[in-house]
């Protein structure tokens, strides 16, 4: 299976279970929780059911293309569920049949690990799902997110797609992986990982970026202030991109550190705040009864 | 006789992490069982049972009925119930709440004086129809270090559930928890078991359960486990690494355990050992072999499968991959690590806070090395050198790649890069050393600079932590001061290092200069006490409280003076003739007790009878042996000399009264007795013996 037809199928899949398949959000972030269909949409009493390829960066993971398994620009593949279905667990195993691993050949668990995420106050509860010992998906009922208790809870899927993809075509390294027949995952990203490994470890403008972060954090409190929920979270993406070249270019100390972490969660803590409130404002619009 | 029939309670859920597992179902047997034991309904034979997938009560012979029974409930007093021979409101009021008659009510004899009561017989109830309220109680109760909520629902559990087993015999106890209602649907094995399976009677719970791939009992995954990896490591001509630990996880993360073999390539056993055991332990829960009769891994490793497949060969191949995958990382990091020498990693510490208010990592290791300096002084000066290179590098590989992957291999990656960067084998030796003993039950360092490290190391963070006045409270030890502080224990009595304890704290609380907010006394005082509690601890279960109390009661500051003095004292205490000497000598403490010091100089020409001047005469005897045997930590041979003390000293009792009139001469007396208490307490405040 291709990387492509991956893709496909699980969109085609998720779709198939109601899910809104959107596309990536165009502002940089670490991970499919920062996208705001997942971070702003999970809060508050509307259902929300999306599915999406999410391209994540993470400065301090790129290797300058030499590692066959670490990427500082890689894939995921996000679900949101809200509220989690009492069957998401046979929803998900679906997914993976879908993707040609049979449970039935395989050697599929549920391991414990909880998922934090510091920066935007979030936290959750669930396993990592592995496939013969790999890692295939983290799975995650939500509990917080930007410091709010959720309710109704909802399920976070998120597939390492370039992992999963190694197993099924049976690769050892990622930059092997074959896209389409043809042509491989390195002769779309190799470059652009070693750049930006440069970049990101030796190049980045160290002063230019502590200014950013400063001018960023001002730029959402203010939009805040103005009542721009989304315009305002766009600049709360951007702190914690600018935080994460400045952590890998080495700007950053252990103490500073926990410092920059604590000013971008309180922006989601803000941004989140004030997303209840618009929803509720709004009159949660998508707070329908449901079909009969 | 009531019936009996067989009871069974399942709970399936989502998969339960591996840790929390045993915790829970032993909270949810306790609470049932005692609430069965309030409710008097009988129960033989109650077992339990936990998987991922479910918490399991059965309990082999339950009672369907209540027994019937009495209970009296006391009313107003006998004053304010009858007026003139007649029942007031009070009494009647009190009957009609009860259900009896006025005329049923009685009067009982209570400390405050006669008061009326009534008997009520209570019919008991059907355990069916009682259980209904019980149960959801029972699961409600039990408390998981996390649980969650899921959906719409507001209650949490540590996963959601999705079906509820209740069965007295063949009948439903029907309850609903968390939106899921009981029924008598079990499931098995989630990929080796279809469907839904219908329990007619609750004895059929375990052999369905065996049916289905699932071995309920985690006693008997273990031992399936402990053999599966026994038996692959000897047909792969090597042999397992007994890890209890890792069997702990693993009993629960799988419900039909199926040890498999599998290998990863020769290429990455160069790494060190404890390199590839994390890797494989830590990251995949994989068990690693060794070399028959050697100590060298062999490129085996053994990892439990929750499923069985028509090819295993599948799976295998999928978790060698993984290991391969993780492995080439770990080299990564080695490699990396080992570009430089372990001391150019000390500038990572500088960044590295140690704890909030106390400065960096950095900073940590240069007390270290004056701490080790100073206690080297005091016991072992010719290790001095080695101790101050030792706790110099002592934390540098914190900084390395390796442990910040696998933070267990502290001390160790530290040991291993010493010796490649060429540091001698004792530094890198104290270097691994003075993490020990890392658990309870571990060895202290066995060498003189890693003891010396390690004790500069807790005394360190005990002075530190006490310094700025976060003490450990209750349950409230979050830096393990407690554990620390018996390590610290335990490598002072193994080294025979006779240090006071003033004096080490006095190190450490110079060593930080005028980062603490408290001064030497204040912090001495404290720890002083914090230590004498541990050492409580730690000798409780061997000694009596008493004797251990009245060691620790005196000025004594030396931590294995004052162990040895336990066991002495405890060694005489055991002797029949302890109990009339202890009482002679508490006498002389009480009639001392108001004199710390001895009144007078002792002067024999006052004395006026024969038996002050033959007890003089011995205290002045004894007193020389005491010094000599006391300069030799001969404790037990002190106390046996102490004890020849008791005749005189009784005769004296006999023979003089001690508070004569005459101040000289009664001066003289307690001066004497002051000088008899103050040899005692060189071992012990005999005061505080129990007798």
């Amino acid at each position: 299976m291709t990387f492509q037809e991956l893709i496909l199928r699980l969109q085609q899949y998720w779709a198939e279970q109601g899910c809104i398949i959107l596309q990536p959000y165009d502002v940089e972030k670490g991970a499919g929780t920062f996208n705001p269909a997942t971070f702003l949409r999970v809060l508050g009493p509307e259902p929300w059911n999306t599915a999406y390829v999410e391209p994540s960066r993470r400065p301090t993971d790129g290797r300058y293309g030499d590692n066959p398994f670490r990427l500082g620009h890689y894939y995921q593949y996000q679900v949101i569920m809200k509220p989690s279905p009492p069957n998401i667990q046979e929803l998900y195993l679906n997914s993976l049949r879908i993707l040609g691993i049979d449970p039935a050949r395989h050697d599929i668990r549920f391991v414990e690990d909880d998922w934090e995420s510091p920066t935007l106050g979030a936290w959750g509860l669930g396993w990592e799902v592995w496939v013969d010992g790999m890692e295939a998906t983290q799975f995650t009922y939500f509990q917080q997110a930007g410091g709010i208790e959720l309710d109704p809870i909802a399920v976070e899927l998120t597939y390492g797609l370039e992992r999963v993809c190694m197993y099924l075509q049976g690769k050892n390294n990622v930059f092997d992986l074959e896209w389409v027949p043809g042509v491989t995952y390195g002769e779309v990203h190799h470059q652009d990982e070693v750049e930006f490994s440069t970049y990101n470890f030796e190049v980045a403008d160290v002063a230019l970026h502590l200014e950013l972060f400063n001018r960023f954090e001002a730029e959402c409190l203010t939009t805040l202030d103005r009542n721009l929920v989304m315009p305002a979270y766009d600049y709360c993406l951007k702190c914690s991109h600018v935080f994460n070249i400045l952590d890998a270019r080495g700007a950053i100390s252990v103490t500073e550190r926990q410092k920059y972490i604590g000013r971008v969660r309180n922006l989601a803590r803000r941004c989140a705040h004030a997303y209840v409130a618009l929803r509720e404002r709004l009159g949660y619009p998508m707070l329908k009864e449901p079909r009969p | 006789m009531t019936q009996h029939v067989p009871f069974l309670l399942e709970i399936g859920t989502e998969e339960i992490p591996a840790r929390m597992a045993s915790g829970g179902i032993a909270l949810l047997r306790d609470r049932l069982v005692s609430e069965l034991e309030t409710l008097q309904i009988s129960a033989i034979g109650v077992r339990t049972a936990v998987t991922p997938r479910r918490l399991v009560i059965t309990i082999d012979q339950m009672g369907i009925q209540q027994p019937d029974r009495t209970e009296e409930f006391v009313g107003p007093s006998v004053a304010s119930s009858f007026k003139d021979g007649l029942p007031t409101k009070a009494a009647e009021g009190f009957a009609r709440g009860k259900g009896v008659d006025v005329s049923d009510l009685y009067t009982i004899e209570t400390p405050k004086g006669p008061y009326i009561a009534a008997r009520k017989h209570i019919p008991g109830s059907p355990t069916l129809v009682v259980l209904q309220a019980v149960l959801p109680r029972v699961i409600t109760s039990i408390i998981w270090p996390k649980s969650m909520r899921w959906g719409r629902h507001k209650e949490t559990f540590v996963r959601p559930i999705h079906w509820l087993v209740a069965l007295l015999g063949a009948d439903i106890i029907p309850f609903t928890y968390i939106g899921v209602t009981s029924g008598r649907v079990t499931y098995g094995h989630r990929f080796l078991s279809a469907g839904g399976k219908s329990l007619e009677h609750a004895s059929q719970y375990y052999s369905t359960m065996a049916q289905n791939y699932v071995m309920v009992s985690p006693e008997e995954r273990r031992s399936a486990i402990e053999s599966g990896v026994f038996r692959l490591a000897e047909e792969a001509g090597g042999s397992v690494i007994a890890d209890p630990g890792l069997t702990d996880e693993v009993q629960h993360l799988v419900e039909w355990p199926v040890p498999t073999l599998g290998t990863f390539p020769e290429t990455f056993a160069q790494l060190p050992r404890e390199v590839l055991i994390s890797s494989m332990r830590s990251h995949q829960r994989y068990f690693a072999v060794q070399r028959k009769n050697s100590d060298v891994l062999s490129n085996h490793f053994v990892f439990i499968s929750n499923m069985v497949t028509d090819d295993m060969s599948v799976v295998a191949r999928g978790n060698e991959r993984v290991l391969a995958a993780r492995l080439s990382d770990a080299r990564f990091f080695y490699q990396e690590d080992t570009r430089r020498p372990l001391e150019t990693y000390l500038s990572s510490l500088d960044d590295r806070i140690f704890l909030a208010g106390l400065g960096t990592v950095r900073e940590k290791t240069e007390r270290l090395r004056v701490i080790a300096r100073g206690l080297a002084r005091l016991c072992a000066p010719e290790a001095a050198e080695i101790a101050d290179r030792g706790a110099l590098l002592s934390k540098a590989d914190l900084g390395t790649r390796v442990v910040g992957e696998f933070p267990d291999l502290q001390g160790i990656m530290g040991r291993h890069y010493a010796q490649l960067g060429g540091e001698s084998p004792d530094v890198a030796t104290a270097i691994e050393e003075h993490y020990r003993p890392r658990f309870a039950g571990d060895t202290p360092p066995q060498t003189v600079p890693g003891a010396l490290v390690a004790i500069a190391d807790r005394l360190d963070t005990l002075v530190g932590r006490f310094g700025i006045g976060l003490i450990p409270t209750g349950n409230q030890d979050p830096y393990a001061l407690r554990r620390g502080t018996l390590g610290l224990i335990h490598t002072l009595t193994t080294h025979k290092w006779h240090m006071s304890l003033g004096a080490m704290v006095a190190l450490a609380v110079d060593a930080y200069g005028t980062l603490l907010q408290r001064t030497r006394s204040e912090v001495l005082l404290e720890i002083d006490s914090f230590v004498r509690g541990r050492i409580r601890n730690l000798m409780a279960n061997d000694h009596p409280v008493d004797v251990i109390e009245a060691v620790l009661a005196t000025p004594d500051d030396i931590v294995t003076h004052l162990m040895s003095k336990v066991e002495s004292l405890d060694a005489l205490r055991q002797m029949s003739d302890f109990e009339p000497l202890a009482i002679t000598f508490k006498r002389v403490m009480n009639i001392t007790k108001d004199h710390p010091t001895a009144p007078c100089i002792i002067n024999p020409t006052v004395f006026e009878d024969a038996a002050e001047h033959t007890l003089f005469d011995q205290v002045t005897e004894v007193n020389k042996v005491v010094v000599d045997l006391l300069a030799n930590l001969r404790f037990t041979e002190t106390l046996t000399i102490l004890t020849t003390l008791k005749a005189p000293v009784d005769r004296f009792f006999d023979s003089v009264m001690v508070m004569s009139p005459d101040h000289r001469v009664r001066n003289n007396r307690i001066s004497l007795l002051v000088a008899i208490r103050d040899m005692f307490t060189k071992i012990a405040d005999f005061s505080r013996i129990s007798t």
